[in-house]
C-alpha cells in the first residue's frame, strides 16, 4: 500500500481559489498595504494573493518531490516524512470524526494543514518588497538601513501619514484576515454543514438549531445561530491574531536591532514554532467542527 | 498629542500589563505539572517536556494578542493627531487596551490550567498522551474564544470605535434600529461600554471552559475507553459555557455599530 500525497490538482485549485477571495484584513487594524486591486467590484490584496499562491505551489512541489519513486522495501527520507505526516493526520481525523467516516476527510484536512503550515512558514524567506509595490522596512532612500525620517506617505488617501507596514520578508497570507476567514468558511460552512446535511438530512440538520427542543428550542434559535457564527470568528481570528501579532513583533524587533542575532530567535519562535502549532490547532479545530456535524452516531 | 494620544499610550501599557497577568500565571501552572510529571515518569521526560512546550505556546496566545494590540495602539499615535482632544477617540483607545487586557486574564489563566491538568493526566497514564494532547489543544482553543472576541472588539476600537455623529444628529442607517445618539460623550460612552462588556464578559466563560477542560483531560487519561463520551459531554458543556461571552460580544457590537 503506497500512501499517495493528499494534494491533487483540483484541490490545489480549490485552495488557490480560497486564497483569492476578497477582503482586506489589515484594514481592521488600520495598517494598510498598497491599495488593493479592484476587479469585478471585489478588492484583492496583492500580498495575500501572491503569497497564498506561492504557499500552494510550494506545497505541491515539495509533496511531489517527497513522493517520487515510492518503495515499500527501501523508503527514501521524503517518503518516510510524508508517511509520518499522513499517519499523524489519519490518526487525527479518525479520533475526531470517527474511524469510518474520518478517512474520507483526510484529503481535505491534510491539504488544509499543509497549506496553512506552508503559509505560516513563508515568513522565513527574505525578500525585497519592491516587487510587490511596497517599500523596504522604513527604508525610503534605498540605502538598506532603517530610516526614521521617512517622507510623507499616504497610501490610503486619508491625508494622514501612514507608510504602511512593509516587512523585509515574504508576508504570511495568514496575517491577512481574509485568508483564514475564507478557509474557516470553506471548512466549517461548506464541508462541515454540508456533511451535516448529507448525513442527517435537512430536518435532522435544521433540528440542531432548536437544540434543547420544544418552546425553549425556539427561544434558543437566535443564540444557536450566533453560536455557529462565533465558531467562524474564533477560528479565523485565532490564527490571524497569532500570526499578525508575531509578524508585528518580529518586524519591530528587526527594526530595533538591525537584523542581528535576536531576530533569528524571534523568527524561530514566532515563525517556526508558533506557526506550526497554530497551523495544527486550526486543522484540528476544523476537524472538530466537522465532527460536530458528521460524527458517527451511537457507540464509541 | 492631546487627550487621544495620551489615552493611546496609557492603553498600550494597560493592555500589556493586564494581558501578561493571566498568561504568566498559566505558564507557571503548566510548568508545575510538567515538573511533577518528569518526577513520576522520568523515562518519558522528552515527550512530556515537548507536550509542556506545546501547551505553553498556546497558553501564551492571549499575551501575544495583548502585545499586538499594545503595539497597534502605539503605532496609532499618528492617527490620534487628527482628533487630539476628542473624548470619543480617547475612550476608543483606552477601551481597546482595557478590553484585550481584561479579556486575556481568564483565557491566559484558563489555558494554563488545562495544560496543567492534561500534563498531570499524561503522567498518570503515559499511554494516553496522544489523545489527551489533542483534547488539551481543543480545550485551550475554546478557552481562548472569549479572548478572541475581546481582540475583535479591540481591533474595532483601535480603528476608531463607534462612528461619532454630531450632537443632536440622528444617524438613520439601514441596519440601525435605534438611531445613534449624537455627540462626543455618547461616542465615548459607547466605546468604553463595549470595551467593558466584552473584556469582563470574556473572563468567566474562559475560566469555566478551562475548569471543565482540565477535568475532561484528567478523565480522558484515567478512562481512555470512554474517550468519545467524555469528549462529547465536554464539547456540549463548553458550547453552553461559551454563550455568556457571546452575549457580551452581541452587546459590545450593538454598542459599537449602533444597531
Amino acid at each position: 500500500m503506497t500512501n499517495r500525497p493528499p494534494a491533487k490538482p483540483w484541490k490545489l485549485a480549490a485552495a488557490l481559489a480560497a486564497g483569492l477571495l476578497p477582503g482586506s484584513g489589515q484594514a481592521w487594524a488600520g495598517l494598510e498595504n498598497p491599495p488593493p486591486l479592484e476587479f469585478l467590484g471585489l478588492e484583492f490584496n496583492h500580498a495575500t494573493v501572491v503569497h497564498s499562491a506561492l504557499a500552494a505551489a510550494g506545497v505541491y512541489v515539495l509533496v511531489r518531490l517527497f513522493t517520487l519513486n515510492l518503495s515499500r522495501e527501501r523508503p527514501r527520507r521524503g517518503q518516510v516524512v510524508m508517511e509520518m505526516l499522513v499517519s499523524l493526520l489519519l490518526g487525527l481525523v479518525k479520533q475526531t470524526i470517527g474511524p469510518n467516516r474520518g478517512p474520507k476527510y483526510l484529503p481535505w484536512i491534510g491539504t488544509l494543514f499543509l497549506f496553512i503550515w506552508a503559509a505560516n512558514l513563508l515568513s522565513l524567506f527574505p525578500v525585497d518588497n519592491h516587487h510587490f509595490g511596497g517599500e523596504f522596512f522604513n527604508d525610503y532612500n534605498g540605502n538598506g538601513l532603517y530610516d526614521p525620517g521617512e517622507p510623507f506617505i499616504d497610501t490610503n488617501g486619508d491625508g494622514i501619514h501612514n507608510p504602511g507596514f512593509q516587512l523585509p520578508r515574504l508576508e504570511e497570507p495568514t496575517s491577512d484576515l481574509s485568508f483564514p476567514l475564507t478557509l474557516a468558511v470553506l471548512f466549517v460552512v461548506v464541508i462541515g454543514h454540508g456533511s451535516g446535511l448529507r448525513f442527517r438530512g435537512l430536518s435532522g440538520y435544521l433540528k440542531e438549531y432548536l437544540t434543547p427542543g420544544g418552546i425553549i428550542g425556539v427561544a434558543m434559535l437566535p443564540l444557536n445561530l450566533v453560536g455557529k457564527i462565533s465558531e467562524l470568528i474564533s477560528l479565523s481570528f485565532r490564527i490571524f491574531g497569532n500570526i499578525f501579532g508575531g509578524a508585528i513583533i518580529m518586524s519591530v524587533m528587526s527594526g530595533l536591532v538591525l537584523y542581528f542575532l535576536i531576530p533569528i530567535g524571534m523568527y524561530g519562535y514566532f515563525g517556526v514554532f508558533c506557526g506550526s502549532i497554530q497551523a495544527f490547532v486550526f486543522t484540528m479545530l476544523a476537524a472538530t467542527y466537522i465532527s460536530m456535524e458528521a460524527a458517527e452516531e451511537a457507540g464509541d | 498629542m492631546g487627550i487621544a494620544g495620551a489615552a493611546a499610550l496609557l492603553a498600550a501599557g494597560l493592555a500589556m500589563g493586564l494581558g501578561a497577568l493571566g498568561s504568566g500565571f498559566g505558564l507557571g501552572l503548566a510548568a508545575i505539572s510538567a515538573i511533577r510529571a518528569v518526577e513520576r515518569q522520568p523515562a518519558k521526560r522528552t515527550i512530556l517536556f515537548r507536550n509542556m512546550l506545546v501547551g505553553q505556546a498556546v497558553t501564551e496566545t492571549p499575551a501575544i494578542f495583548a502585545l499586538m494590540v499594545a503595539l497597534l495602539l502605539y503605532f496609532s499615535l499618528e492617527r490620534a493627531l487628527d482628533a487630539p482632544w476628542s473624548p470619543a477617540r480617547a475612550a476608543a483607545f483606552l477601551g481597546a487596551g482595557l478590553c484585550i487586557g481584561v479579556g486575556a486574564l481568564g483565557s491566559g489563566f484558563g489555558s494554563g490550567l488545562i495544560a496543567h491538568d492534561a500534563l498531570d493526566g499524561m503522567s498518570a497514564n503515559p499511554s494516553s498522551q496522544g489523545s489527551v494532547l489533542l483534547l488539551m489543544l481543543i480545550g485551550q482553543a475554546w478557552a481562548q474564544t472569549g479572548c478572541i472576541f475581546a481582540l475583535v472588539v479591540s481591533l474595532f476600537l483601535v480603528s476608531g470605535g463607534a462612528p461619532s455623529a454630531p450632537a443632536g444628529a440622528e444617524d438613520l442607517r439601514l441596519w440601525s434600529l435605534i438611531p445613534l445618539a449624537g455627540g462626543e460623550m455618547a461616542g465615548a460612552a459607547r466605546n468604553l461600554g463595549s470595551s467593558l462588556a466584552m473584556g469582563l464578559g470574556a473572563v468567566g466563560s474562559s475560566l469555566g471552559i478551562a475548569f471543565a477542560g482540565g477535568r475532561a483531560c484528567r478523565s480522558l487519561a484515567a478512562a481512555p475507553a470512554a474517550g468519545a463520551r467524555i469528549r462529547a459531554v465536554y464539547f456540549i458543556g463548553s458550547a453552553t459555557a461559551q454563550s455568556p461571552s457571546v452575549f457580551s460580544l452581541i452587546v459590545a457590537l450593538i454598542l459599537l455599530l449602533g444597531a
